[in-house]
């Protein structure tokens, strides 16, 4: 039984320059109650994904492939029923919790608002499951909170709103895009706790898109690393930490500081990925990640290589998966 | 924090529908403000061209009074027709002009030069004179262009010269805001940070740094402005406290034809139709200026 | 709260003791004489003087100005020049036109601005965008005082449907008054409703861009619903601004649009006055209409603060 499945996923975008391709093929399977992570750089297409997932793309954006949700098609879902999905099956905690409130309304209204949309509920019985919400989301003095603006919360504290917004109906599927980007260091673990937490109470499957591989260990169990738009490299967190193949997450991996790897590297710079992300709209024809690869070779850069499965859990798009492995190996 | 759009930047944010339109509507509306920018220029040139013409030539002499001709139809004589007083409308329209670009240029140029001498102040002296000159300019807002003329003719009378000033002064708050907050943009820079650290004064960083950073925003608000001017001189000359007597004035024209419009309405359109051109002409060469000369830096406060 | 209307009301109370002042020192300080602007400059010297006795304008500046402010804040404007009657009596009848002619405006350029701008935003890019651009473009440059006078040879010379000018009086029933205004209204509301159509649209647009928006959105609301409760109020913070600061422009259009129509208000009076070198009638006039120039924008900032919580609450 699958919750939500995603086929050869692709998004481009008609801009004034010509057309970008912000997703390639993404295809990923997620089960009710599992974990799924995104990453990768700013620009490699993962906001894109989660937004076509939740049908929040801009107007200009063409969708190809299939989005199933309880194998319910739903890129063929009319508005009417989008908006019914929409925070009542799946629901989207986002980025910026400074600015995703709306500053004019309480915020006791803003999480009745999704309740009323998809239930028939009283104004007491909303009132009443919105103040425990908020105690479930570590809001204290609760009764009094909700009738609060924005302005008068920190910025934890409007996370933790945002993260009631979302499950005001309990949806089967969270998509969490950079959750605890814009929080302090104490806030984002409190945070991560909570959404843990969160999602076993309430047996929801995620999808969290981070950068920040840190984040994305502390939370799933499986992990799609994003490049230009393509799934380079598929497979449970152990494995992407511990055994990852494709160069790019090696260059992902060896950019993070480890205790661990600081022996042999006491006096060595932090690694960094040389090159920049490339233009969307001007992809290598090849591999994406081909013009920033030290191992690339005229095949990288012409045909686009085809994902490999490693093991059951472990799919890699590489041509020099061997070199790549060694190379990590032997360190950076 | 770039401004440049990089389409990478574009799609990482999450408000990609800000900065990627569709492609052809976006291609339309690019064409379509270049357009402007030239529909702008076409119709600015044509003002500029009819009072430079007529300084030369007309048609016939504007303030020239032929009884006999009063109120004829449009001929190859008159292309226009002429007025009550049997002067050719096309000449007067042509004279016309030059009022309206004189009044614009020198009441543009009040409103700017000391629109822009006391943003720039207030924007490098900070503190108490940048609240002032602020204060003083919001102030200036409660005084609408019509009321600074009538307070200016009611004390010093009638007159040209009247209306000008009041058409400036009025203009002055405008650009010093403007002029302080794309200062203030220019300020919290880098390049002026390295030359604050060099020792340079501020009025040296004023005029070396700053000045030559927002001439642009100043450029397409003059523009706007002289629209305004020409709005505003036709609105006093209507009233009687613009351009007085014989100087030929498109305001005046209409409220001298006022009477008559029963008897020969296309004498209202003329002189209304040139004003309304100049305006519209101004207004869209600034739009066009705009996007020409992308001050996007500084309007983005 | 209470701090900001202190600090709203305490720059009310400035601006308005500023405008007094510019009013009476531009009116009666500045190198003009009235004596000598009323009476010409062709009059004998023993004319001026005993007019300037009469005026008063021999006593110190200072205590001529509160003497005149003390006044006027008792309601009691100065005795008309040339009518000989109490400004404060011409004003009463002359505001019951003013007054109702600029509301009308108002409202009616509101309608306009806000029905054009909204339908613009949510078309953005698309044709009817296109086309209620160019069209405010043009609203904005044609002047208010010509647009009169081409309404009055539609409306009224060619179909006939209103009269071209005058005023029948409030007493002559409110709907032949209130048809007397509408002509000036509309002609008034064009040009406001334009402008204003245009910061609806950039306001709508720029808040449909807001992340709270997108939250919307993710909440199941259609477009609709997001424009309507999310993004409207929002957008209202800074279109109100702008009304406020158009009302300056509206209340001056008011003195040239009732010129046309033959009006008998504000403006009128106050170019009657101009003509007739009644230096009084134009220094109180100025002054009130300055004074209801800033009282709007008091009101505009007040309904900021019931429009946007962050300058209610206490913290701010």
């Amino acid at each position: 039984m699958t919750l939500l499945a995603v086929d050869d996923l692709s998004v481009s975008l008609d801009t004034a320059q010509g057309r970008a391709q912000a997703v390639r093929d993404l295809s990923f399977d997620l089960g009710p109650g599992d974990t799924l992570g995104i990453v990768g750089e700013s620009g490699c297409g993962k906001t894109m994904s989660a937004l076509a997932i939740l049908g929040l793309l801009p107007d200009n954006a063409v969708t190809t492939g299939a989005i199933r949700l309880n194998d319910r098609d739903l890129l063929n879902c009319t508005e009417a029923e989008w908006c019914d999905i929409r925070g009542n099956q799946i629901a989207m905690i986002f980025q910026e919790p400074m600015t995703s409130l709306n500053p004019v309304h309480p915020i006791g209204r803003q999480i009745m608002e999704g309740m009323f949309l998809h239930r028939a509920l009283s104004k007491t019985q909303a009132l009443e499951e919105t103040i425990r919400l908020l105690e479930t989301v570590g809001i204290q003095h609760a009764a009094e909170r909700v009738k609060h603006y924005p302005h008068q919360l920190s910025g934890g504290q409007r996370q933790r709103v945002m993260i009631a917004i979302a499950l005001a109906n309990q949806p089967r599927l969270l998509i969490a895009d950079e959750p605890t980007t814009a929080v302090d260091v104490t806030i984002q673990k409190q945070i991560l706790g909570l959404i843990n937490k969160l999602i076993d109470e309430f047996d929801m499957g995620l999808v969290l898109i981070s950068h920040d591989l840190g984040v994305i260990a502390k939370l799933v169990e499986r992990v799609i690393v994003m490049y230009g738009g393509v799934a380079v490299e598929t497979g449970s967190v152990e494995t992407i930490f511990s055994d990852p193949a494709h160069p790019y997450t090696c260059g992902l991996l060896s950019a993070i500081p480890r205790i661990d790897r600081s022996t042999h590297s006491r006096h060595k710079r932090l690694p960094t990925i040389p090159g920049v992300v490339p233009d969307l709209i001007d992809m290598p024809e090849g591999c994406t990640f081909s013009d920033r690869c030290s191992l690339a070779t005229d095949t990288c850069r012409t045909v686009p290589p085809v994902p490999v499965a490693l093991s059951s859990h472990h799919q890699v798009a590489c041509y020099h998966l061997d070199r790549a492995r060694a190379q990590w190996q032997t360190g950076p | 924090m770039s401004d440049k759009r990089l389409p990478g930047d574009a799609l990482a944010s999450h408000k990609a529908g800000r900065t990627v339109a569709s492609v052809p509507a976006s291609i339309w509306r690019r064409t379509l403000e270049h357009r402007s920018f030239l529909a702008g220029s076409i119709l600015t040139s044509l003002l500029a061209g009819m009072a430079l013409l007529s300084l030369f030539w007309t048609p016939h002499n504007p303030t020239r009074i032929n009884i006999r001709q009063r109120l004829a139809s449009p001929s190859l004589e008159h292309w226009l027709g002429t007025d009550q007083f049997g002067r050719d409308i096309l000449s007067i329209i042509m004279t016309g002009a030059q009022n309206s670009i004189m009044v614009g240029v020198v009441a543009v140029g009040i409103g700017l030069l000391f629109g822009v001498m006391l943003g720039l102040i207030a924007a490098s002296a900070k503190g108490w004179v940048e609240e002032l000159i602020m204060r003083v300019c919001d102030f200036m807002y409660a005084f609408p262009v019509i009321l600074l003329a009538i307070m200016l003719v009611a004390t010093l009378g009638s007159g040209a010269i009247n209306a000008i000033l009041a058409i400036g002064i009025f203009a002055i708050p405008t650009f010093a805001r403007l002029a302080r907050a794309s200062a203030n943009a220019i300020w919290s820079r880098e390049f002026v940070l390295a030359a604050q650290a060099a020792g340079k004064s501020a009025i040296r960083i004023t005029w070396e740094h700053i000045l030559p950073n927002i001439v642009s925003v100043i450029v397409v608000q003059a523009t706007v402005e002289f629209a305004l001017a020409v709005l505003a001189e036709a609105a006093l000359s209507y009233l009687g406290i613009g351009s007085q007597p014989p100087t030929p004035s498109w305001g005046r024209m209409l409220s001298e034809v006022q009477t008559l419009v029963f008897l020969n309405p296309w004498l209202a359109v003329y002189p209304g139709a040139a004003i309304a051109m100049t305006v519209l002409g101004l207004n869209l060469l600034g739009d066009g200026l705009r996007d020409v000369l992308d001050p996007r830096l500084v309007y983005k406060r | 709260m209470k701090f900001f209307l202190i600090k709203r009301l305490g720059t009310f109370a400035a601006t308005l003791f500023a405008a007094t002042l510019l009013t009476f020192f531009a009116l009666e300080v500045l190198p003009g004489d009235p004596a000598l602007v009323i009476l010409g400059v062709d009059a004998p010297d023993s004319a001026v003087a005993a007019l300037r006795e009469q005026l008063g304008l021999n006593r110190p500046v200072t205590e001529r100005y509160i003497d005149w402010i003390s006044h006027f804040l008792r309601g009691e404007l100065g005795v008309s020049y040339t009518y000989s009657v109490p400004v404060s009596e011409l004003l009463r009848e002359r505001l019951a036109i003013t007054i109702p002619l600029a509301l009308m405006a108002m409202a009616l350029s509101v309608v306009i601005a806000f029905s054009l701008g909204i339908y613009a935003a949510t078309h953005h890019n698309r044709h009817g965008d296109v086309l209620v651009m160019g069209v405010s473009q043009l609203g904005i440059s044609i002047p208010n005082f010509w647009l009169a006078l081409m309404l009055i040879l539609l409306f009224a010379v060619n179909l006939g449907w209103f009269a071209s000018g005058g005023f029948p009086g409030w007493q002559a029933g409110w709907w032949p008054a209130l048809k007397a205004l509408i002509l000036p209204a509309i002609a008034l509301a064009t040009v406001q409703g334009a402008i204003l159509a245009r910061f609806t649209r950039s306001a709508t647009l720029e808040t449909m861009r807001e992340d709270y928006v997108r939250t919307a959105r993710a909440k199941g609301l259609n477009r609709r619903q997001t424009l309507w409760r999310h993004v409207l109020r929002n957008a209202m913070i800074s279109v109100v601004t702008v009304m406020g600061l158009q009302f300056a422009n509206l209340l001056a259009g008011t003195i040239v649009v009732e010129s046309v129509f033959a009006l008998p208000g504000i403006g009128r009076l106050i170019l009657q006055s101009i003509a007739n070198r009644d230096v009084v009638v134009v220094r109180d006039i100025v002054t009130l209409l300055v004074a209801m120039v800033v009282i709007i924008n008091l009101v505009v900032d007040l309904l900021y603060a019931l429009i946007d919580p962050r300058l209610r609450s206490s913290d701010v």
